[in-house]
């Protein structure tokens, strides 16, 4: 029943966005390495203004991707150490429901940090969100879907292995290349003022991204979870 | 450097490259058959 | 799997060495033919010949990950450890072929352009090929149950697979974008003999790598499921 699914979905959901893993300090931890990668760009690009306004499509994504993949194993760790992973799939049910649980939890999660780092980037680079914001929210929403979808995908597997730290990136981004070509040039173009022209296009390539592996995550994700 | 060298050194490049393969499986064929006769020798049932 | 007979090794089918010796005679005569046998080309001269190394190469590096799809989609489908077998050999063969098609490129895009590298749709898709490769192999290394290892990889086979038409449009698309210069053209059609020959070549020769290294595949199958005998059955006290 659908009914049914949805519950369980909403269920998961919940669970995992107010976890303990999930807590505000691990919240906070991330929000302050977006920040510093933000500004370690800041002193790599910089500090001419028109260098780092150039590059701000750029370092934003990078920002969201390096410090996003870190909550993707976490998300995983909590069932992992008290084996509630076996019991959760002695339930009868979906598992693609555990999928779309997750990933909302996550897509929340790395939502959030990126309502706090996008200011930060309009401060330190000099950027112009406020005048933009809607077609950037559109653009931010749909490069992050396509992020978190793999994200949570490939961490089922990795979170399970020894070499997760190093596994969940390798696995990860070179799928996330098309994802961050589109999300760069869209975002560029956004800020540039050129919000139907270029952006529309890569934002058409980013619905694409996301609808092709939206629907394969959730039909191997089965084929991932178990044992 | 004339357009030969570029030429060779891809030639080279493809022939070594197979022939190392070629090696490295042969040596993990071999390692892995002498591991299973290992073990078989080394269980005797009576 | 316990039995009292100790299940023989596997052995190569009978029709591998001659067709090893049959690829790799092809393969020397494709060569001679590419290397001696063509003229210099208008534009490129001589350095037309590394395209009869360096696009055959591309070309089975791309056949080899369908391979890997296709055995990824029969493995997940059928669960016989066979399609596994096939789709890391397929695999391994692909990513030594992979990184060979980028040097290529490499040797002969610096006489060519003057750079060692370009960011040119087709070898930048290579080089995310060579990537997704990778990370498949890696997964594999790490994950120690077969039957896991086996599922799991299937999966990322899949997933990967699909990523390679979306990221040659976008890198295409970035550079027209961006308006840099296309680069020319590869192959003129003179010298379509000379490639077609060393395209199957290293097809023959793809074919013989997969099963010797499908072969090897199975006999470390059997060494695993033998120490697992033996460590069942050899146990600290006999009665």
């Amino acid at each position: 029943m659908l009914a049914t699914e949805a519950r369980r979905v909403a269920a998961i959901a919940w669970k995992d966005a107010t976890a303990e893993r999930r807590s505000k300090a691990n919240f906070n931890a991330v929000v302050f390495l977006a920040a510093l990668i933000l500004l370690l760009f800041g002193f790599a690009l910089g500090p001419e203004v028109e260098a780092l306004q150039q590059a701000a499509g750029g370092v934003i994504w990078l920002t969201v991707l390096f410090a996003g993949v870190l909550s993707f194993n976490r998300s995983y760790e909590q069932e992992l150490e008290n084996g509630a992973l076996d019991m959760l799939l002695l339930y009868p049910g979906d598992r693609r429901s555990i999928f779309i649980g997750k990933l909302i939890a996550n897509l929340a999660f790395v939502l959030l940090v990126e309502m706090i780092l996008l200011p930060t980037a309009a401060l330190l680079y000099d950027l112009p969100i406020a005048r933009f914001v809607v077609p950037l929210g559109a653009v931010i929403a749909l490069g992050t879907i396509g992020f978190v979808t793999l994200g949570t995908f490939y961490a089922a597997m990795a979170s399970r292995l020894r070499a997760r730290e190093v596994l969940l990136p390798l696995l990860l981004f070179p799928m996330l290349i098309p994802l961050l070509v589109a999300a760069v040039e869209a975002t560029g173009a956004v800020l540039a003022g050129d919000a139907m022209g270029d952006a529309g296009a890569w934002m058409r390539l980013l619905v694409v991204f996301d609808v092709v592996f939206l629907v394969a995550a959730f039909l191997a994700f089965e084929y991932v979870i178990e044992g | 450097m004339s357009e030969w060298t570029y030429v060779n050194a891809a030639y080279a490049l493809t022939w070594i490259t197979f022939a190392v393969y070629a090696v490295s499986l042969h040596r993990r064929r071999r390692r892995a058959e002498s591991q299973a006769a290992e073990i078989t020798t080394g269980r005797k049932r009576s | 799997m316990s039995s009292t007979e100790t299940a023989a090794l596997p052995v190569r089918p009978r029709w591998h060495r001659p067709f090893g010796t049959v690829a790799l005679l092809f393969f020397i005569a494709a060569q001679a033919f590419g290397y001696f046998a063509t003229a210099p080309e208008r534009d490129m001269g001589n350095l037309q010949k590394i395209m009869y190394v360096h696009v055959p190469a591309a070309w089975i590096a791309f056949i080899a990950f369908t391979v890997v799809f296709g055995a990824s989609v029969l493995y997940l489908w059928k669960r016989h450890e066979k399609y596994d077998h096939a789709a890391a050999s397929a695999a391994e063969v692909g990513t030594v072929l992979t990184g060979l098609t980028l040097a290529l490129g490499s040797i002969w895009g610096r006489p060519t352009w003057g750079v060692w590298w370009t960011w040119d749709p087709r070898l930048t898709t290579t080089a995310i090929l060579f990537l997704i490769y990778l990370s498949y192999l890696s997964l594999r290394a790490f994950t120690e149950d077969e039957e896991r290892r086996a599922r799991w990889s299937a999966a990322v086979g899949i997933l990967g697979f699909l990523n390679v038409p979306i990221v040659y449009m976008s890198v295409r698309w970035w550079r027209t974008i961006h308006q840099v210069q296309s680069t020319p053209g590869t192959v003129d059609s003179d010298y379509a003999l000379a490639l077609r020959l060393n395209a199957f070549a290293f097809l023959f020769l793809f074919i013989y790598f997969v099963a010797s290294r499908y072969h090897l595949a199975r006999l470390e199958r059997t060494l695993e499921a033998r120490r697992e005998e033996a460590a069942l059955a050899g146990g600290p006290i006999h009665v």
